[in-house]
């Protein structure tokens, strides 16, 4: 064979093998070679969650910095009163606007976002990260699981939070105080731990000419702040919203029970400053700005927002200012579950963004990081660490609270429902035109309707 | 150009025809199989699709047969409620039949004036005029002034029943929406006899049509599809044609738009996929290809889904597969077919290569022996293990073992003669050589004939004959240069006179002294001899006047050296005739005549002279 041939037959071969075997190897990519490509738009890593305009918000956004510190994504917290966050939220929703690619949300707003699509479901994201057994199952419950008991979950819990008391700790010490108020009342001075001290304690230290009131409690009508200081006497006396099963509320809400703890509270109420009538939440107008002002024994609260409470750059009454959870009513304990969960909005561009922040927020180390900026942390080694228990004299009262926290209705109507609770309490505390029979049986009556317009019941 | 070996060449073809046909059966394997699994996941994709495709449609009936029942039990209910109405009203006097604006009703009235059916459903109660007595404000206004008359129509097409007492139902529309929807009512007719009106008991179908259920159904599909797994990394996905993800991977994009994805070609991609979808038949389901990033996915992975469409939820159903995940198996073949034809390459250049050699061996072999045969040694031995090897190589090492023993055998006999032939050949050479000595004597014998013949035996001299012989020869040569010759004939004076008196032996001595005194004065080239008793000749190769000189010194050495024989000085002298040949003379004898006479003329001048 001559050399040419040779070197042809041998490049022939090495052709063809190597045709062979790289068509071996390319062919599986030979299928996809003619299939549609994915070509996205590059986005701006920074992300934009929505929340009311309160303390926590601001803990918050110094949170996020170092979360852009280790990422680069940067977070933007948009606070918005209390007093339109809901409707602003909800007007976004309709729109299907990508304004927002996370929001802070009560726990009542889970309904609604998942049922109408507004909210992520993040079930799958929450087993994939063993979510259920980091944090506390009330907080999961409360501020990410709809419907309840479906083990479906459409939030993170962020701001653990429950409403109870602030008081001044030097007023209930103070040795003249206690011996007037056990004069007066026939037992000692202390915390509260019935609704009826409660009261006795409000009506002592109302003193409005020594610009001292007895007792701030919630009479907001604008967001949720007095049905959420209503609930939790309607549960200690015996009553409920309505039977959560059938969604029957005529017969649980406006019976005796109700209407005992609806007149106990508008009597409750009498303590109050009526100028601090919209307290609440917002910065501005917060529960405990009395406190800070010194012009008040004791206020209800968020312990959410209570940091500001103990520090002395900030309340000349730091160190006199005490906590303790909602008391007992004649039939039971309970308070108000506050706090929110993160949920991912399903309109955002930003989706990957918002998880990465998410996978960093439930680190423990971050749990304990917000925890020390102020923060609320639902995290189980968090909230029950000596660290966490001891950092703050809120937290006790706080972690205490929490074991019998409750929540309002978490339907997908739960704001139409609300709504009309504010309107009927407010109707009945703030007139005398109605009586608290009355207002209950009207709330009972239009909150059935409610449920049956949106088709809880069935013939 | 030089060749490869055979053996190499045999190898190279060996593995040629092994690797050809190994690689080919190796892609035509892998292909089919790709086939196989493409065909086969494609019919699984169909299948996932097809069953989402199928239960979004019992999810749908199931919508459907609630709404039906609802319905049912509604119409039920407002035709048992306008029954109960006309039997309580018709039980009232003619006196007490309403008129329009009477704001004293009857009690019974005011009460059916408040009843509500679910949000909106309610009584109303139609005077002669077909106008509402009461609750005017939810019959007519919100029916419409375009709505409201054809309202009345369809009550009055149905005013024969009514009479008869029957209670019927009339569904109409009573609004029309800002989509431009017209929403339904659903009312049940009576009429009262006593009062002569007509009764109705409305109720509006979106009070309980409610798209909560609907909502609900679709919200547990979603679950149910969003948990269905293809492999590990498929799953089930739904769009609206708006692009919107209705249930997305682990649920992480739902509701979000995803129109801005788009393909190579700068479309849309989910519109795409839309429109593929939208154009399928009904119970058909479409393969695409395409790439998709999920939330988590650093790149968009190649994917394949069948896909549906749902028209009645305006839902795209796509069952998707995650590809390298099933083309993972495909890899293995792939690699696995790749090892083997390898192996088997492997194995089938080294059996070729066994073979080339076994073939080859003994032709290397055999050549070896020829190459060593070549060079001269037939001592070789051609291996018995050849010989037993397959018909073609034991045939060719037999034939080479002959061969090489033939020439062997020719080697031997040549060798015989060859050594026959060198005995010949040295008794030749030296019959040869005996000849030569024999033809050497007689040469010699020849030239010492040749030299007695032309020589003086007594002087040594040439005699006449060999002065004839070589005079010519120098005449020749002269005639052939031109170059002056002098010829010079010489004569003992009174030799007879010695010869008496001192005896022969006296005179031959003389000859002999003369004849020697003559060769020692000559030049070599000049030429003397002896050509009578006491007469010599001489050639001479010079003119005459210088031969003359030489002549002249050779006569008075002659005169003044007397020959001793027996203790006698003998003195002689010489008489010497001289010329110089010129073109008188045409012959070596007619110039030697001319010299005889000039030396006659010295004889007769007296003797020991000389004469030119």
């Amino acid at each position: 064979m001559k050399k040419p041939a040779l070197i042809l037959s041998l490049i022939l071969l090495a052709g063809l093998i190597v045709a062979g075997v790289a068509s071996l190897y390319l062919s599986s990519s030979l299928q996809t070679a003619s299939s549609h490509q994915f070509i996205e738009t590059h986005q701006e890593p920074k992300i934009t969650i929505l929340w009311a305009k309160w303390k926590p918000a601001d803990y918050l956004q110094a949170l996020t910095q170092e979360f852009t510190h280790e990422t680069g994504i940067e977070i933007e917290i948009v606070q918005r009163s209390w007093n339109d966050w809901q409707q602003h939220f909800f007007n976004e929703m309709t729109k299907k606007s990508q304004r927002y690619d996370m929001v802070i949300g009560d726990s009542q707003w889970l309904g609604y976002g998942s049922e109408n699509g507004h909210y992520i479901n993040l079930t799958h994201w929450v087993d994939e990260h063993h979510v259920n057994d980091n944090f506390i199952d009330t907080a999961m419950r409360g501020y990410a699981e709809f419907p309840k008991n479906s083990a479906r979950y459409w939030a993170i819990p962020l701001e653990g939070d429950a409403m109870g008391f602030a008081y001044r700790k030097d007023l209930f010490e103070d040795p003249a105080e206690k011996e007037a108020f056990q004069q007066h009342f026939g037992y000692r001075l202390d915390i509260p731990t019935t609704w009826g001290q409660l009261r006795d304690l409000a009506e002592f230290f109302y003193r409005p000419e020594d610009e001292l009131w007895g007792l701030l409690s919630w009479t907001d009508a604008h967001y949720d702040g007095l049905t959420m200081a209503l609930q939790p006497l309607l549960w200690a006396w015996g009553a409920d919203l309505g039977d959560r099963t059938n969604y029957q509320v005529r017969g649980t809400l406006n019976g005796g029970a109700g209407t005992s703890a609806l007149a106990f509270y508008k009597r409750l109420t009498a303590f109050n400053n009526p100028e601090w009538r919209d307290y609440y939440l917002d910065t501005d107008t917060s529960s405990n700005k009395p406190l800070i002002e010194g012009k008040v024994a004791m206020a209800m609260v968020y312990f959410a927002i209570t940091p500001e409470l103990i520090d002395p750059s900030k309340n000349p009454y730091a160190d006199r200012i005490g906590f303790f959870s909602a008391p007992a009513g004649p039939a039971s304990r309970a308070t108000s579950l506050g706090g929110q969960g993160i949920s991912v909005i399903s309109y955002s561009k930003k989706k990957e963004y918002s998880f990465r922040f998410l996978e960093w927020f439930i680190q423990q180390r971050v749990q304990h990081r917000w925890s020390e900026l102020g923060g609320l942390s639902c995290h189980n080694e968090v909230l029950n660490s000596d660290e966490f228990l001891n950092a703050s004299p809120m937290h006790r009262a706080f972690s205490e609270s929490f074991g019998f926290a409750r929540d309002f209705w978490a339907v997908p109507e739960y704001a139409e429902l609300l709504e009309l609770s504010q309107k009927h309490g407010s109707q009945y505390l703030f007139t005398n035109d109605i009586s608290a029979k009355d207002t209950l049986d009207n709330l009972a009556s239009e909150w059935e309707q409610v449920f049956e317009y949106h088709g809880y019941y069935k013939e | 150009m030089k060749h490869i070996s055979l053996k190499w060449e045999l190898v190279f073809i060996c593995v040629l025809l092994v690797t050809i046909p190994t690689t080919l059966m190796g892609i035509f394997g892998y292909f089919s199989y790709q086939t196989f699994a493409k065909e086969a996941l494609e019919s699984k994709l169909r299948t996932r699709s097809l069953e989402m495709h199928s239960l979004a449609y019992d999810f749908i009936a199931q919508n459907e047969r609630v709404l039906k029942r609802e319905e049912a039990l509604v119409l039920k209910r407002i035709k048992s409620v306008a029954r109960l109405s006309k039997n309580i009203l018709e039980t009232y006097s003619v006196d007490l039949k309403p008129q329009q604006e009477d704001k004293s009703l009857h009690r019974t009235l005011q009460e059916l004036t408040k009843v509500r059916l679910n949000r909106s459903g309610h009584i109303f109660l139609l005077d002669e005029n077909n106008q509402p007595i009461f609750n005017k404000k939810h019959l007519q206004s919100a029916s419409g002034t375009l709505i409201y008359p054809n309202f009345i129509k369809r009550i009055h097409k149905a005013m024969p029943l009514l009479i008869s007492g029957d209670i019927v139902i009339i569904r109409y529309p009573w609004k029309i929406n800002s989509s431009g929807l017209k929403l339904y009512r659903q009312t049940a007719l009576a009429y009262l006899e006593n009062w002569q009106m007509v009764l109705g008991v409305t109720i509006n179908e979106t009070d309980y049509k409610s798209e909560d259920f609907e909502r609900k159904l679709q919200s547990e599909l979603k679950r149910r599809l969003s948990s269905e797994r293809i492999g590990e990394f498929g799953y089930i996905w739904v769009f609206n044609s708006q692009g919107d993800y209705i249930v997305s991977k682990d649920n992480l994009r739902d509701g979000e738009n995803m129109s801005n994805i788009l393909d190579q070609h700068k479309h849309s991609l989910v519109g795409h996929i839309v429109s593929e979808a939208t154009q399928q038949p009904s119970n058909e389901s479409k393969i695409i290809y395409y790439h998709w990033r999920n939330i988590g996915e650093s790149q968009p992975q190649p994917r394949a889904s069948a896909i549906t469409y749902i028209p009645e939820w305006d839902w795209v159903i796509g069952a998707s597969a995650h590809l390298p995940e099933f083309y993972s198996g495909l890899k293995d073949i792939r690699d696995r077919i790749f090892y083997i034809c390898t192996i088997f390459i492997l194995i089938g250049s080294a059996i070729a290569y066994y073979f080339a050699r076994m073939i080859t061996t003994p032709i290397q072999h055999l050549e070896q022996l020829a190459v060593k045969a070549a060079g001269g040694n037939f001592n070789v031995q051609v291996s018995n293990n050849l010989t037993s090897q397959h018909a073609e190589i034991s045939s060719l090492s037999r034939a080479f073992a002959t061969m090489i023993q033939n020439i062997r055998n020719l080697i031997e006999q040549k060798e015989q003669s060859s050594r026959l032939l060198e005995e010949q050949n040295m008794a030749l050479h030296e019959s040869e050589q005996k000849l030569k000595l024999t033809m050497q004597q007689l040469e010699m014998e020849k030239q010492k004939f040749h030299t007695q013949a032309i020589t003086d035996p007594l002087t040594e001299l040439l005699n006449r004959r060999g002065f004839s012989i070589a005079g010519n020869k120098e005449w020749k040569r002269h005639l052939r240069t031109g170059e002056p010759l002098t010829i010079a004939m010489i004569d003992i004076d009174y030799f007879k006179r010695i010869n008496d008196q001192h005896g022969h032996a006296a005179g031959d001595e003389v000859l002999i002294q003369l004849a020697k005194i003559l060769l020692e004065s000559m030049r070599a080239s000049d030429l003397v001899a002896r050509i009578g008793g006491e007469e010599f000749a001489m050639i001479i190769n010079q003119p005459l006047s210088d031969a003359v000189k030489g002549l002249e010194r050779l006569r008075k050495m002659i005169e003044q050296s007397p020959t001793n024989t027996v203790g006698i000085d003998i003195f002689y002298t010489i008489s010497i005739g001289a010329i110089e040949v010129n073109q008188q003379h045409i012959s070596l004898e007619s110039a030697l005549d001319a010299a005889d006479n000039r030396l006659y003329a010295a004889k007769r001048q007296g003797r020991n002279r000389l004469v030119s």
